[in-house]
């Protein structure tokens, strides 16, 4: 049998560059801030060997929970692995279905200062897409919603404050550790159902809904996750420009 | 560095995490990246009694997180949460990439995430960590010469696969 490497010196050459270039344009993300610390907390607690301090969910007033397929049929829901972010709990389970277009907050506009004093921290408002055209505050002041509808599109931004908790991450089949900012975050480029709860054992807040495209990216001590019919790489753009 | 000397050690933790996450993720862990470096750093650490001093930390280090990824995607493989290849998804490649470059880009990453371990192992440290035959040699416990036949046989493969894709694509 002939050896391919003997018989094409020169084209192996040129796919070890091309491989070298892919190297240069591969984002992994970083470690997390929270890494050297629960190293060294693991190695010097006494204690089995191998035992996972994992993580701890943090649930903040508010948290989102995010079920890829989830509700549409929830009998065969598989769930698998959770993902924890910041306020965020992803879990893995069946998908594949349409979603529909983001809802938008059920309060008229108002100025988004007017709208803040609500709220127990300072919204961040996307200057690449100006002032929403909808905004609301939940009832305890800790989630913001805004939408923005042009041309029969919409695109639906929640922050709400998370705390500063260690992330944790856990897979998810479609979630996707991108970076936004010098943070990492999560898109979701498949529809997904959102179920937004208060904390504790209480009803839920707002009724489960299926969203569609989205990422979820921490800034600044708020966790703010931005949804609507966008590719990837506009939600990122959209994403750079809060302030 | 004497085992229990916990500042050198974290200074060594800061210094090789960065690396050692993008390993993982490269090697297959996905988003499971830091938590099988969070494994192999502990593991590392009570492991130090068997560094030889004066060997290379890094890839003594790579070695263990190597394993550990390799550990993870087995058992995930056992609880069916993937069933084959490895996960690199296209979302790695920088979004700023031009349309053209990015599906060539694209492909090859699919194309190294498919290949057989053996292969796929020694041209992701080789090639997209960009180690050296040595390192790469210690990384993943083989001989040079190992890495050496794998690595040409293993773009011999690739070569095969991106030429298999392109036939496809023209007869579409």
């Amino acid at each position: 049998m002939s050896d391919p490497l003997e018989t094409s010196p020169r084209e192996n050459a040129e796919l070890a560059t091309a491989l070298r270039e892919l190297a240069r344009d591969l984002r992994t993300p970083a470690p997390g801030p929270g890494l050297v610390d629960e190293v060294l907390g693991r190695v010097a607690a006494p204690g089995p060997a191998g035992s996972r301090r994992r993580a701890r969910w943090l649930a903040p007033v508010v948290a989102v929970l995010l079920a890829t397929g989830l509700g549409v049929s929830p009998v065969g829901a598989k769930v698998a692995e959770w993902l924890d972010f910041a306020g965020v709990m992803v879990r893995e389970s069946d998908s594949g279905q349409e979603s529909g277009p983001p809802g938008t907050p059920t309060v008229p506009a108002e100025p988004t200062a007017t709208a803040a004093t609500g709220a127990t921290f300072r919204p961040l408002v996307p200057t690449a897409l100006g002032e929403p055209d909808g905004l609301s505050v939940g009832a305890d002041g800790r989630l913001v919603s805004m939408s923005w509808t042009q041309r029969g599109r919409t695109i639906r931004i929640d922050q709400f404050d998370a705390g500063l908790d260690p992330m944790f991450w856990k897979s998810a089949p479609d979630a996707v550790l991108v970076r936004v900012a010098g943070s990492d975050a999560l898109w979701f480029p498949s529809p997904h159902e959102v179920v937004v709860t208060p904390e504790g054992d209480g009803p839920e807040a707002y009724p489960p809904r299926l969203a569609a495209h989205t990422l979820v990216v921490p800034l600044g001590g708020l966790t703010v996750r931005l949804e609507g019919d966008l590719t990837l790489r506009r939600a990122v753009r959209i994403a750079g420009s809060l302030e | 560095m004497r085992a229990g000397d916990l500042d050198a050690y974290a200074e060594l933790v800061r210094r090789h995490a960065p690396m050692a996450v993008r390993t993982a993720a490269l090697l297959g862990a996905g988003p499971d990246a830091e938590d099988a470096v969070q494994e192999a750093l502990v593991k590392a650490y009570r492991s130090l009694g068997r560094y030889r001093d004066g060997a290379a930390f890094r890839p003594w280090l790579l070695r263990i997180v190597a394993n550990e990824t390799r550990n993870q995607h087995r058992s995930a493989v056992r609880r069916g949460a993937r069933e084959h290849g490895v996960s690199l998804p296209p979302e790695l490649i920088d979004p700023g990439e031009e349309v053209a470059d990015r599906e060539r880009k694209e492909q090859l990453l699919t194309a190294v995430s498919l290949l057989p371990d053996r292969f796929r192992t020694v041209v992701t440290c080789r090639y997209l960590l960009e180690l050296d035959e040595a390192e790469t040699a210690a990384t993943l416990g083989l001989s040079r010469g190992t890495v050496k036949s794998r690595l040409h046989r293993g773009l011999a493969r690739l070569r095969e696969q991106l030429a298999a894709e392109d036939r496809e694509a023209d007869h579409v």
